[in-house]
């Protein structure tokens, strides 16, 4: 858990850093929208640390999706 | 503004067209499609690639219809904004998605094959870090650099192909079609989905073509498909005639191939070469898809430098690869018979519709296009 933390601290540290002259010179929308990026980061910043088992993007895609493939691979005589 | 001011030659965008089509596909995809399709992939392969034609042709019109206007700023144009943003929600989770996935595939790759003990987040970081510098240098510089890494590619994969020839038996390519139609139509399945339904995602970078040289795109765009047609059906029927029935069963087929060849005890151990094409394959297409999410952002949200988007966006691809699947046989799962009707539907039908609502408006407005109305928003050179 401190390694994972660390590496994405450090991650997190030099990104900045890169943007830093970037950010400064963009205008207040664009760092909101940089600022709005970081939410999702953060979640999944805690997810990759913790290793919780928080609903993630895979799982919101096969609850939509998984219904619809079975029908379809049904049709094809495919197994999933 | 750099981004906005960049372009590149139809031969260019032709070239990573096939870049972004062939890169990961070559190798992941014989395997896969001969498991679903046995001998009857090559036919599987033509009919997905006819599709991937229909969708060219319709990226191709609405390009031309308002050349000058980006991707984003064309559907606000026929679409208008509302019904832009909503179809516009589907399409970023699911390309953060596929971001995410084309690296996982890699580090599953790395795990399996190469670096059996170093952690997933090791290999999968180092790989976001050189796509994330490569997409932040932009489009020019990706076109330049990504025609002599994909001449690379062809030479070590031809290579390979020749080299394992006489390892050629003609005789496994029989029965073409010994179960029926219907998994021809389930391996048909899979590869509209990786690559074909994936090339809707070229009307982001189709208006950085330079408009002068936009005559030629036509062609060669096409061209760049065929070739990456040719070259998925040359890989599984080299495949099929090694590895015979065992081919369907053996990821990254490709690469299990190159490992029998052995030319009278001198020239052996040649996988090394397919490694090598499976990671800048997989690297240039994960640097274009990257550098989609950044344009599409920036022209969303009306953001002057894209460039500044791309450190956070590749940060959410890293913490999404090593944040989903935790076992590879699910990611196998969504990534070959999910992804189909996930791409078709948040790629592939957008571009449907706002094709639709094209043609309505021209027929009802005469010839009136988003070009006569287009103003310098979002504007692309």
């Amino acid at each position: 858990m401190i390694t994972r933390f660390t590496m994405l601290l450090v991650t997190i540290v030099l990104m900045f850093l890169s943007d830093k002259s970037d950010l400064s010179k963009s205008g207040r929308h664009a760092r909101i929208i940089y600022a709005m990026l970081m939410l999702p980061v953060l979640y999944l910043g805690i997810v990759f640390v913790t290793e919780l088992r928080w609903p993630n993007l895979d799982e919101l895609l096969r609850y939509l999706f998984s219904g619809p493939v079975k029908v379809i691979l049904a049709s094809l005589n495919a197994t999933q | 503004m750099k981004s906005k001011q960049e372009s590149v030659s139809s031969f260019q965008m032709a070239s990573l067209l096939l870049t972004f089509t062939t890169g990961s596909s070559v190798i992941f995809i014989p395997g896969q499609i001969t498991n679903a399709a046995k001998n009857g992939a090559w036919i599987s392969i033509l009919i997905s690639y006819l599709l991937g034609v229909m969708i060219l042709a319709i990226l191709i019109y609405l390009y031309k219809r308002a050349p000058e206007l980006s991707w984003v700023g064309f559907m606000r144009k026929t679409a208008g904004p509302w019904v832009t943003s909503l179809l516009l929600i589907p399409l970023t989770f699911v390309i953060f998605w596929q971001l995410a996935a084309i690296v996982i595939e890699i580090g599953g790759f790395f795990k399996s094959t190469m670096m059996k003990d170093t952690p997933n987040s090791i290999i999968q970081g180092l790989f976001f870090l050189t796509v994330a510098l490569t997409a932040r240098a932009g489009i020019e510089v990706m076109a330049r650099m990504f025609l002599l890494l994909l001449i690379f590619m062809y030479i070590f994969v031809m290579a390979v192909l020749l080299l394992a020839s006489p390892l050629f038996h003609g005789e496994y390519l029989l029965p073409v079609i010994p179960d029926g139609f219907k998994p021809i139509l389930y391996g048909a399945y899979i590869s509209y989905g990786f690559p074909y339904a994936e090339i809707a995602l070229f009307s982001l970078l189709l208006p950085f073509t330079r408009r002068k040289e936009s005559g030629r795109l036509t062609k060669y765009l096409h061209l760049a498909l065929f070739i990456n047609c040719l070259t998925l059906v040359f890989s599984i029927l080299c495949t099929i005639m090694v590895l015979g029935p065992m081919s369907g069963h053996l990821n990254y087929s490709l690469f299990q191939l190159a490992r029998l060849i052995s030319i009278q005890d001198i020239l052996e151990r040649v996988e090394s070469v397919i490694g090598f094409s499976l990671i800048i394959g997989v690297y240039m297409k994960a640097a274009i898809v990257l550098f989609m999410i950044t344009t599409l952002l920036s022209d969303w949200f009306n953001i002057k430098d894209s460039r500044l988007l791309t450190y956070p966006v590749a940060l959410i691809g890293l913490l999404l690869s090593v944040s989903m699947y935790p076992d590879e046989i699910t990611f196998f799962v969504d990534g070959y018979t999910m992804w189909t009707l996930i791409d078709h539907t948040a790629y592939v039908m957008p571009l449907l519709i706002i094709f639709v609502v094209a043609l309505f408006r021209r027929k009802k407005g005469g010839t009136s296009s988003p070009t006569a109305a287009s103003s310098s928003q979002n504007g692309k050179p």
